[in-house]
């Protein structure tokens, strides 16, 4: 195994159980911040369970700042310039943020008049939301880098309004955000089914599910627009992607939009494939017979890799429809008063909970892997931006260290979270 | 160095020295906490850390970002050249962050004794690794007594921080103990700035984006010194 497999593993595995919190610490922040103004009873509950989500996003969050430096040193010197920019601002801007106001929100409870609670509230919501505001500037410039030019063999910034609202800054933030307020309202209207359940701690439940569920539905719904948005911008400026994304193996007019299919990694083929004519071509331009790029007008050398860009791709889709539809079913259940009954729909409910970060995590593989073999789109690729100095095995065994820890940390975030639903209602 | 790389280089210095003040506290803090004897004791060490680590940490990850984005090449090269030290040093902060936040969950003696261990070793080793690593760019060997004093050095300051940090009382000593970490880095600043100064000019980012970031530093930080000050008179 070499350094640059190693390392893209590496970061692929910090990063991916990194983005298992934010999402559902930037959801829950957002309904603390409701639950703070119209359901205090509630708010101290869900404080809780947000203050031990941000412990574990704040802890896996600093992996990502050094890797820059210890596994993608030729990355960091080729992009300094524009990349460690918005990464500087998100530490000035948001960090400091959300990590005084969560401790306001959480050690000053009691000790605060009401309305600076409130307020903690709203700024550790807003900070949640500026860092990945700030975040996804620097991993959009990474897919669609603009703002730049290249001096002495590297970037150098040019306009820094181009860097931060790259071509595809804006329908990222807002597929992404929306993702994260539906990980939270999902989260919470799941642990809600489970105590109707289990017939424990109604008050809570009957309090919160509400505001989630419209949290829910509203959320789910607007991301059928903003996924749409989005993947019209990917097939106008990362063409590769899309064909891989929708397994479009020729280009052609008309071109089908694939509901089904296995697909073949070597071929660059979809077996079984299950088409509706010209609909690709309608969802992408508004005009059924556009000339959408098929995967062989590109060298392979210059597409990502198929079967899991195609899969984690489609998958995110259909669980994205899944969402609309149960969402507006317990909403429906809910408006006749029918869901604190229907045990049927809270288990599926209940069940829901985990949907939506594989939905997040899914998401961000069709996203990152289909960036391959590119770690900046265009500029550079991946496999020449790892550091040069770093031994195989010195990653293998971080590597090891990792996924030891990071298994730790998940079943005692696990653990405590599963506690506060517990009868006694825990301690702390 | 131009004049903004000169400004760049000595805010850095001044971000590191002000998470070596806030972070040292509670490092050293989390090193005495197997000392202490009995569990209010142990409560109180962990109830004074604990509204607080989080946002000291934060001036460590803007210091390491400001690096990152005023000198990338120095950021790369440190980082990559220091491999597993600093990887050290990032499972020492995730096993402090964690035992910090979790320890006080549970009473259990089993959960008591692992969040406590992670908690000393979490503690111990940042210190440790930051020392050697001052040592290393100003030595260039990593195996060498100067490094390894040097960390020991970074070590032992933070554990008499953190003592003054956990008496309430003393105020005083807490300043004294600021402000012979202020004189260690200012002593470590001038040997850095007269060792890299001339390598550094061709190491930095465009003019174009430190001044960029001055201004946003420059707007940034004086908010958030406001409220970082507001927040810790408030828990007093």
């Amino acid at each position: 195994m070499d350094a640059v497999f190693l390392s893209r593993l590496q970061f692929a595995l910090t990063i991916g159980f990194h983005f298992l919190f934010p999402p559902l610490t930037i959801g829950l922040a957002w309904l603390v911040v409701y639950f703070t103004f119209f359901k205090e009873e509630v708010a101290r509950f869900w404080i809780k369970i947000l203050t031990i989500t941000f412990a574990v996003g704040v802890a896996t969050g600093i992996t990502m700042e050094f890797q820059f430096g210890t596994n993608w040193a030729a990355y960091a010197k080729y992009v300094g310039d524009v990349f460690g920019a918005p990464l500087a601002i998100e530490a000035i801007f948001t960090f400091f943020l959300e990590s005084t106001f969560i401790a306001v929100l959480y050690f000053g409870l009691d000790r605060f008049p009401k309305n600076i609670v409130r307020l903690s509230a709203v700024l550790v919501a807003v900070g949640t939301t500026l860092s990945a505001f700030w975040i996804l500037v620097a991993n959009s410039w990474m897919q669609t880098p603009a703002g730049f030019h290249i001096v002495n063999g590297r970037a150098e910034m040019t306009s820094f309004l181009d860097v931060v609202f790259n071509p595809s800054m804006l329908p990222r933030f807002f597929h992404t955000m929306t993702a994260c307020l539906a990980t939270g309202a999902f989260f919470v209207v799941g642990t809600s089914a489970f105590l109707f359940y289990k017939n424990r701690m109604m008050d809570i439940a009957r309090a919160s599910i509400r505001p989630a569920l419209v949290l829910a539905i509203a959320a789910a719904l607007l991301q059928g627009g903003l996924g749409h948005w989005h993947a019209v911008q990917v097939a106008n400026t990362q063409p590769e992607k899309l064909a891989t994304f929708e397994g479009l193996a020729t280009t052609q007019s008309n071109a089908p939009l694939l509901i089904f299919g296995v697909p073949d990694e070597e071929s660059r083929s979809v077996d079984y494939a299950v088409k509706i004519p010209s609909l690709l071509s309608l969802l992408v331009s508004g005009d059924k017979n556009k000339v959408i790029t098929g995967m062989d007008d590109f060298e392979k050398s210059d597409l990502p890799p198929f079967a899991i860009t195609f899969y984690s791709f489609h998958l995110m889709v259909v669980l994205g429809f899944y969402f609309i539809g149960i969402s507006l079913l317990a909403g429906v259940m809910e408006f006749f008063g029918k869901l604190e009954k229907s045990r049927l729909v809270q288990l599926a409910l209940i069940l829901t909970i985990p949907l939506p970060f594989i939905t997040n995590e899914v998401g961000w593989m069709a996203a990152e892997v289909g960036r391959q073999p590119w770690a900046v789109y265009h500029v550079l690729k991946t496999a020449d931006a790892v550091s040069m100095n770093v031994p195989a095995a010195h990653i293998l065994a971080t590597i090891i260290g990792f996924s030891l820890t990071y298994a730790a940390i998940f079943c005692v975030w696990v653990y405590l979270i599963w506690r506060q639903f517990k009868p006694s209602g825990s301690g702390l | 160095m131009a004049t903004i790389q000169t400004i760049w280089f000595w805010v850095i210095i001044l971000l590191t020295t002000v998470y070596a003040i806030l972070d040292g506290a509670d490092l050293g803090a989390g090193i005495l906490y197997p000392f202490a004897r009995g569990d209010s004791a142990r409560k109180r060490i962990i109830s004074s850390v604990a509204p607080f680590w989080d946002a000291s940490e934060v001036w460590l990850l803007t210091a390491v970002g400001a690096l990152f984005a005023a000198f990338p090449v120095v950021y790369a090269e440190i980082f990559s050249r220091l491999y597993l030290p600093m990887m050290a040093a990032i499972f020492a902060l995730i096993f402090r962050a964690i035992s910090i936040e979790f320890i006080d969950k549970s009473e259990s003696p089993a959960w008591k004794f692992v969040f406590g261990a992670m908690l000393f070793i979490g503690s111990a080793l940042p210190p440790v690794v930051f020392g050697m690593a001052a040592g290393y760019l100003l030595c260039g060997r990593l195996v060498d007594t100067f490094t390894f004093l040097s960390g020991a050095l970074v070590l032992f300051a933070f554990v008499l921080h953190g003592v003054a940090f956990l008496k309430v009382k003393s105020r005083r000593m807490f300043l004294y103990s600021s402000l012979a970490i202020v004189v260690l880095m200012a002593i470590f600043g001038l040997l850095a700035y007269f060792k890299a100064s001339p390598m550094m000019a061709h190491l930095s980012s465009s003019e174009a984006t430190l001044k960029t970031m001055l201004v946003i530093a420059l707007i940034g930080l004086p908010v958030v010194v406001g409220y970082t000050i507001w927040f810790r008179k408030a828990m007093k």
